[in-house]
C-alpha cells in the first residue's frame, strides 16, 4: 500500500531536534522576558545614561537589540540544558556512562 | 550527529520525503476554512480601520502606549496586559480539556498560514498526486515555471504578512507611504524581513514539523486531556480487521471490518500519521480524516463515522460526561477571570498620576519664613478626550499647595508633568510627613486619581 511507513518523513536527527526546541522555546522565553522587562524599563532611560551605547539611537532600536540579546542568552541556556541532558554523566571508572 | 537519512544536500527538508496532504471536502473542512477566514481576516484587516481619526489598533512602541480602540493603555497598565495572558492560559486549557486540540487543528497561527500555503503550492503544483509526480521529475521549463509560480505567490504573501505585522506597531498608513517611498525606517524593513521569513519557513517548509518537534503545547496538552475529552479516533471495533474488498461482495461473511484501507485517512494528514493506530502526540486534530473517511463511507455505502470526534469513555462504552470536575473548574476560573478583566478594564481611573519629589534638594528655606519642597506631578490622560482636572492637597494642616496652574488640561493619550511646590511656615513641622496629591475632575467634581508622596521638614 502506498500509504504506510516508508512513505513517512524519517524522524529528525537528534542535534536537528535539539536545535528546533531551543530555538522555539528560547523564542518564546524571549518574547515574555522582552514584554516583562520593557513594560518596566524604557530603552530611553538607557540612552540618558552619560555614555549611552552608540547603537542606542532610538526606543525601537532599545526594543530590538532588548529582544534579540533574551532571545541570545535564553538559547545559549537552552543549549547547555540540552547538552548536559543529551550527554550522560561520566562514571567512575572513566568510562562513559549509558 | 547523525544526519536524517537520507536527506538530500543538507536542505531544510527532502523533497521526496515530505508529506503531501491531500485535499479533502467535507464540514470540518468547511469550518476550518471559515475559521481560516475569520483569523487571518481579523490579522490583514484590523491594521487598516480607523477609530477617532487614528489607528484603531495600533501598539505604539515607539510612544509606549497601546491604543485599542477607544482604550488606551500606558505601561502602567501592564498588569491588564498579565491579565489578558492569564485568560489565554486558561482558555487554552479549557478547550483543550473540553474538546482536545482544537486550538491546534483550527486557530494556531502555524496551522492557519500552512493551510494558506497549501492553498498556493496546490494552486501552483497541482493536486497530491500531481505534486508529487512534479517533485520526481527532473528540471524542465514546466517544472520551473510551476515552481516559480509557487515562490513568487509565496513570497509576495509572506512579505504582505510581514508588512502586516509591523502595520499593528507602526501606523499602518504611513508606512504604505513609506514602502512607496521606499524611505522604511531600518527596523522597520528589518522586522517586516523577520517576520516574513518567518511565515515563509514555518508555513512554507516545516510546516507540520513545528508541532512534531518544536512546539511545547503538542507534549503539554496530553496532560490537560481526561477520558471525556473529544479526540479524533477510529472505531477499531468497527472498522478491523480491515482490508480490501469487491464491491458486491459479504465482507462480513470474510469476517472483515468496515475500513477497506483505502488509506485516505492517512494521505490527507497534514502530520502524515495513521490515525487507525490510535490517538498520537502528532495529530493536530484538525479533523481531515474524518471528512475523508466520511466521504469513502458514502461511496461505498458504510454508515459514516468510521473516524469520528469521541472520547476514549465513549469508545470504551461508558457515557461522556461534558461536565465533570476538571471543565466546571477551568470554566468557572475562566468565566471569573474574563468578567473582572471587563469590570476592571470598565471601572479603570482615565487618569494616572505620579508624584516625583525634587532629588536634587530634601526642602528649601525661601528666606521669608517660608520652607517648601519641589514636586513634579505627572499626568497621564488615558482617555480619548481631553480632561480638565484641579489638583488638590491630602496632608497636614499647616501645608498649603502652591502650582503654578491648578487648572490642568491634557489632551487625550496626553502625558505631561506639572512643577509643583508645597509649603509651610518654617517651624510648623518637623522631620517627614506623608501627603497625598488628588486630581479631581473640573467637569463632574469626581476624584479620578491620586498619588503619595512625603514631605520634609527641616
Amino acid at each position: 500500500m502506498s500509504a504506510s511507513d516508508e512513505d513517512r518523513p524519517p524522524a529528525w536527527s537528534r542535534l536537528r531536534q535539539d536545535v528546533g526546541a531551543v530555538v522555539w522555546s528560547s523564542f518564546l522565553a524571549a518574547c515574555l522576558a522582552t514584554m516583562l522587562f520593557f513594560a518596566a524599563f524604557d530603552p530611553l532611560l538607557l540612552a540618558s545614561d552619560d555614555a549611552p551605547p552608540w547603537w542606542l539611537e532610538s526606543r525601537m532600536t532599545g526594543y530590538s537589540v532588548g529582544f534579540f540579546f533574551f532571545w541570545f542568552v535564553c538559547a545559549v541556556a537552552g543549549f547547555l540544558t540540552s547538552a548536559l541532558l543529551r550527554s550522560s554523566a561520566t562514571s567512575g571508572t572513566g568510562r562513559q556512562g549509558d | 550527529m547523525n544526519a536524517p537519512s537520507g536527506e538530500l544536500g543538507g536542505g531544510l527538508y527532502a523533497a521526496q520525503q515530505k508529506v503531501y496532504p491531500r485535499e479533502v471536502k467535507g464540514r470540518f473542512r468547511t469550518l476550518r476554512t471559515a475559521a481560516l477566514f475569520v483569523l487571518l481576516g481579523l490579522f490583514y484587516v484590523v491594521p487598516w480601520l480607523q477609530w477617532s481619526g487614528r489607528q484603531a489598533v495600533l501598539f505604539d512602541l515607539p510612544a509606549r502606549r497601546f491604543y485599542i480602540f477607544g482604550l488606551t493603555f500606558f505601561p502602567q497598565d501592564f498588569f491588564f496586559l498579565t491579565w489578558l495572558l492569564i485568560i489565554a492560559a486558561l482558555s487554552l486549557f479549557f478547550f483543550t480539556a473540553v474538546a482536545g486540540r482544537l486550538w491546534c487543528g483550527f486557530a494556531c497561527p502555524q496551522t492557519v498560514w500552512t493551510e494558506v500555503f497549501v492553498w498556493m503550492e496546490r494552486l501552483t503544483e497541482g493536486n497530491r498526486s500531481q505534486r508529487m509526480k512534479l517533485d520526481k521529475a527532473p528540471w524542465s521549463l514546466h517544472k520551473l515555471g510551476r515552481k516559480s509560480a509557487k515562490q513568487v505567490l509565496w513570497v509576495s504573501f509572506a512579505m504582505f504578512t510581514g508588512f502586516t505585522f509591523v502595520g499593528f506597531f507602526s501606523p499602518v498608513r504611513e508606512l504604505v507611504s513609506s514602502v512607496l517611498a521606499l524611505s522604511l525606517g531600518s527596523w522597520e524593513s528589518f522586522w517586516i524581513l523577520f517576520y516574513g521569513f518567518a511565515t515563509y519557513g514555518n508555513a512554507g517548509y516545516l510546516r507540520e514539523q513545528v508541532c512534531k518537534y518544536m512546539c511545547p503545547y503538542a507534549r503539554f496538552q496530553s496532560a490537560m486531556f481526561d477520558k471525556q475529552t473529544l479526540i479524533i479516533s477510529y472505531d477499531t471495533a468497527r472498522g478491523e480487521p480491515r482490508g480490501a474488498r469487491g464491491r458486491d461482495t459479504d465482507y462480513k461473511a470474510k469476517g472483515l471490518g468496515d475500513c477497506i484501507d483505502c488509506t485516505v485517512c492517512v494521505q490527507v494528514c497534514p502530520t502524515g500519521i495513521d490515525i487507525r493506530k490510535g490517538l498520537q502526540y502528532e495529530c493536530i486534530a484538525c479533523a481531515a480524516c474524518i471528512d475523508a473517511c466520511d466521504d469513502v463511507m458514502a461511496k461505498v455505502n458504510y454508515p459514516k463515522g468510521l473516524i469520528r470526534y469521541s472520547t476514549q469513555a465513549a469508545l470504551e462504552g461508558t457515557p461522556t460526561r461534558i461536565l465533570r470536575p476538571r471543565s466546571v473548574i477551568y470554566g468557572l476560573l475562566l468565566l471569573g477571570l474574563t468578567v473582572g478583566f471587563v469590570v476592571a478594564v470598565a471601572a479603570r481611573s482615565p487618569i494616572g498620576i505620579e508624584v516625583l519629589r525634587d532629588r536634587n534638594a530634601l526642602y528649601r528655606d525661601t528666606g521669608d519664613g517660608w520652607v517648601e519642597n519641589v514636586y513634579t506631578v505627572r499626568i497621564v490622560n488615558k482617555d480619548a478626550g481631553p480632561q480638565r482636572l484641579v489638583l488638590t492637597l491630602e496632608g497636614p494642616e499647616a501645608l498649603a499647595l502652591e502650582a503654578e496652574t491648578t487648572d490642568l488640561q491634557l489632551q487625550g493619550g496626553e502625558v505631561r508633568g506639572f512643577p509643583v511646590r508645597i509649603r509651610m511656615r518654617a517651624g510648623a513641622l518637623r522631620g517627614g510627613h506623608e501627603i497625598e496629591l488628588e486630581a479631581t475632575s473640573r467637569e463632574t467634581g469626581k476624584k479620578l486619581a491620586s498619588g503619595e508622596s512625603r514631605f520634609i521638614a527641616p
